[in-house]
């Protein structure tokens, strides 16, 4: 009977740990998402991964203060450029509604002015807050890691 | 008290940078601490560190000042956004031109001892 009991306990706990996924595997869900609407030359769903307070500090820019700063910007990049990239993801770690990120980006970016495929290669940096029981990126700064020509 | 320890690391890592001391930045960092500098390969932990400021430094000079524009600690965890101004000097022609990039560091508490475990910059201005 004792046996039962301790079987039916673990089960219980293992069917709990079952549904409530890592904050790990929850930035890194976060990532993906961001991964895939970049691709996707997706601002609506870019927008919605940032947190309340967002600033984004893409390289060569001044930092993108507010979601609406945010929006603006990655509309002047989808203006611009059609991105095909991965995102390797090097480092999570989550310190209560904190986490951070390290990631490499590599691939292939279409210059839609003239046409032109460029290689992608750049490091970047997320910070993350947990709002409304989400992962949201707050903080996110990239540069690139391919030496200059 | 881990706002003023934080403040102090990076006056410690602006110094070292000043006087291209790579042996005094590797201490600052943590023991799998990860330096991705512009343009260059990453370097991790202490002789990828070491060897990669050294190259920096036999490159260029600088002389820079270091401005918090926002430090959050959370925990044993701990990020800054930072803004760093001055001048860099080129070794090779000896051309000295202002230099300004914007960072992001995470930092960790390591046995009472904050680090830095995590660092990377750009520049806000437009590429030449």
């Amino acid at each position: 009977m004792k046996k039962l009991m301790l079987t039916l306990v673990i089960g219980i706990f293992a069917g709990t740990a079952s549904f409530a996924a890592a904050p790990r595997d929850e930035v890194i869900k976060t990532i993906k998402s961001y991964e895939k609407a970049l691709n996707g030359n997706d601002v609506k769903t870019i927008v919605g991964l940032y947190s309340s307070s967002p600033v984004f500090m893409p390289q060569h820019a001044p930092a993108q203060v507010g979601k609406e700063a945010v929006q603006a910007a990655y509309e002047g990049v989808f203006k611009a450029l059609d991105l095909d990239i991965v995102f390797e993801i090097h480092d999570v770690e989550v310190i209560g509604n904190t986490a951070w990120a390290r990631t490499t980006s590599a691939g292939k970016t279409k210059i839609l002015e003239n046409g032109a495929i460029v290689s992608e290669g750049n490091n970047e940096l997320f910070i993350l807050k947990k709002q409304n029981g989400l992962w949201k990126i707050h903080q996110y700064l990239f540069s690139t890691n391919l030496p200059r020509k | 008290m881990d706002r003023q320890k934080i403040e102090k690391l990076l006056s410690q890592y602006e110094t070292a940078l000043n006087q291209s001391d790579a042996s005094a930045v590797v201490p600052l960092y943590t023991a799998d601490g990860v330096f991705m500098p512009t343009e260059a390969p990453t370097a991790q932990g202490s002789v990828q560190l070491l060897a990669s400021y050294k190259h920096v430094f036999s490159l260029i000079q600088l002389n820079i000042k270091f401005e918090i524009q926002e430090l959050v600690i959370s925990g044993d965890m701990a990020y800054a956004v930072t803004m760093s101004r001055g001048q860099v000097t080129i070794r090779g022609p000896k051309i000295t031109q202002p230099e300004e990039n914007r960072e992001l560091f995470v930092f960790r508490k390591d046995s009472s001892e904050w680090k830095i475990a995590r660092y990377m910059f750009n520049k806000s201005k437009p590429s030449k």
